[in-house]
């Protein structure tokens, strides 16, 4: 079962692009927690950081690098046979699928890490930060910079580290659905994209759009994503997370299924 | 006769109205070469696609050793190479890299096996050179090492001696004839160099408009590939009034360059020669000829359309 994964790590490694986005991810993460301490010291002003600046929050370069890494690291295997290969070499279609999910939630872990990191490290520090946008990682990072160290602490921000990570790879989960749809990179990449992009702001559109919006990982409202979070919140956001996952997995195989591969 | 390795019964593909195969049956040995013949177009590699798994047949039914389940062809898969139009090449990456995603995509542990598929197919030279920089022929050795990875028992080739030089077409086919006379493999195996395939496959196929128009063996084919006569002079035109009037045949075709093509007199050259001298007729070429599989399938194709 695992055999396209490891060939798919090997790809990985020896490729230049998956590192390429790993060192953008993490300049940006430096770029915006420093953004993020400049603006709590009063050295660097809110209209300025909220401005160009936010490209660098982890809810744009998640989109942004995520739908990149997935329409140049993995969709690129229609076009150049390594899945026609796979099938022919006797893989099911239900395991190609698995495993480039599995494949995928390798390469959106690593492009988050850094900004996991910086919570989980700057937490340790006496540095402040502004939550100057309401992301996920500027809110816990003000938050918990100014709370005392316990282990109850550490849990709860590896929590808000999973919880969301889930969240970002659910959203771009549609990737995956877009790769075996379009099996073009470059369609791959503009229609993941513009998907986040479009349907976050939809979903507050008004109510009507919410209420059906809610259900998806778009509408969940990531400024929730802070110390004192519920565990409904967190409950009903990696079920909504999870069975969006699936629900994609199934509109993937569906199509895939007895899809001609060209 | 021994079992059929592969076996397709009726298969017939269809796209919207166009039938892309129709009630193809055909049926291969094990250790024996097919050579798949057709024009662009004629089906050949639709088939090929359809065996590996690419596509589903609209009817009809496929066998990969003995069994047509969906779950035993999958299965059964892991037993075949392919290399269907262009190689799966990563361009990024050596030789030895490609295959090694390959042979971890097919779960083999063989240490070395990569270094030892690439002696096979002459590019064990290649070292660190990136897969993008290689030359057509080169890509295509690469793509036929992909598909001898694990020993496979059927391969199928589709145009694998496209861009290769005339040493690199001898060796292929050196290597397509070992690899069936000493391994067994049994290869299916498309090219539009007719002539090339005449020298490699023990059997052939020939598809036109997606209907198999004739299978038939070597030697079938040396039975029924005709010969002739080549004539030609510096008065084509009174060599074919002397042909029709004097020596009363027209059992002969009139090439592009007007040079002639006889089929009768074989066994008597002697009295064509003295009617064509008796007739003044200066001969600049007078030679026997066999017909080619080309202009057998030529032929054929004529005869079809």
């Amino acid at each position: 079962m695992i055999n396209i994964w490891k060939a798919d790590t090997f790809k990985l490694y020896k490729s230049t692009s998956p590192w390429v986005f790993i060192i953008l991810s993490l300049v940006s993460t430096v770029i915006f927690v420093s953004c993020s301490h400049l603006v709590a010291a009063g050295e660097l002003s809110i209209e300025t950081a909220t401005g160009a600046l936010s490209l660098f929050s982890e809810t744009q370069m998640m989109a942004l690098l995520g739908s990149m890494a997935i329409g140049i690291c993995i969709s690129t295997d229609f076009e150049n046979k390594i899945i026609e290969n796979a099938i022919s070499g006797g893989h099911s279609r239900h395991m190609i699928i698995i495993n480039k999910i599995i494949t995928f939630l390798l390469l959106i872990t690593l492009l988050y890490l850094p900004y996991i990191l910086s919570i989980l490290i700057l937490t340790f520090t006496d540095i402040e930060f502004s939550s100057f946008l309401p992301t996920p990682v500027l809110t816990i990072l003000s938050a918990s910079t100014q709370t005392e160290i316990s282990a109850g602490l550490i849990g709860k921000l590896l929590l808000l580290s999973v919880l969301s990570l889930v969240i970002f790879i659910s959203q771009l989960m549609v990737g995956i659905f877009y790769m075996f749809l379009f099996k073009k990179s470059v369609l791959v990449i503009a229609a993941t994209y513009l998907t986040i992009l479009i349907l976050g702001p939809i979903s507050s559109l008004n109510d009507a759009v919410h209420s059906v919006m809610a259900y998806t990982p778009y509408g969940i409202d990531l400024s929730q994503l802070t110390l004192d979070i519920s565990s409904t919140f967190v409950g009903e956001s990696l079920l909504i997370s999870g069975c969006f996952i699936l629900l994609l997995y199934l509109l993937t195989y569906a199509i895939f299924r007895k899809a001609e591969v060209k | 006769m021994t079992a059929p390795v592969l076996e397709t019964r009726k298969i017939t593909k269809t796209y919207q109205d166009v039938h892309a195969l129709e009630d193809v049956s055909i049926s291969l040995e094990r250790g024996k070469i097919y050579g798949l013949i057709g024009q662009n177009g004629a089906g050949k590699t639709t088939l090929m696609r359809l065996i590996a798994g690419l596509s589903f047949p609209t009817s009809g039914e496929l066998l990969l050793f003995d069994e047509s389940s969906q779950q035993a062809l999958q299965k059964n898969r892991q037993r075949m190479g392919c290399m269907i139009e262009n190689p799966s090449i990563l361009g990024n990456m050596n030789a030895k890299d490609n295959l090694h995603v390959h042979k971890q995509m097919k779960g083999l542990k063989e240490r070395n096996l990569e270094q030892k598929v690439l002696e096979i197919v002459g590019l064990s030279h290649t070292g660190k050179k990136k897969a993008k920089d290689f030359s057509l022929g080169m890509r295509q050795r690469l793509g036929i090492a992909i598909t001898l990875l694990g020993n496979p028992e059927i391969l199928l080739l589709d145009e694998p001696i496209n861009g290769l030089d005339p040493s690199g077409i001898a060796e292929i086919r050196q290597l397509i004839r070992q690899l069936a006379d000493e391994h067994q493999m049994t290869i299916l195996l498309s090219s539009h160099h007719l002539a090339e395939l005449h020298q490699t496959a023990d059997q052939f196929i020939i598809v036109n408009k997606g209907k198999v128009l004739k299978t038939l063996r070597h030697s079938e084919l040396e039975a029924q590939i005709d010969k002739h006569i080549i004539l030609d002079c510096a008065e084509p035109e009174r060599l074919q009034t002397v042909l029709k009037e004097a020596l009363h045949t027209d059992n002969f075709i009139v090439q592009p360059d007007k040079s002639i093509k006889l089929y009768d007199f074989i066994d008597q050259k002697e009295v064509l020669s003295k009617a064509l001298i008796d007739h003044g007729i200066v001969i600049t070429t007078f030679a026997t000829q066999e017909d080619t599989l080309e202009n057998y399938y030529l032929r054929l194709i004529g005869g079809s359309q």
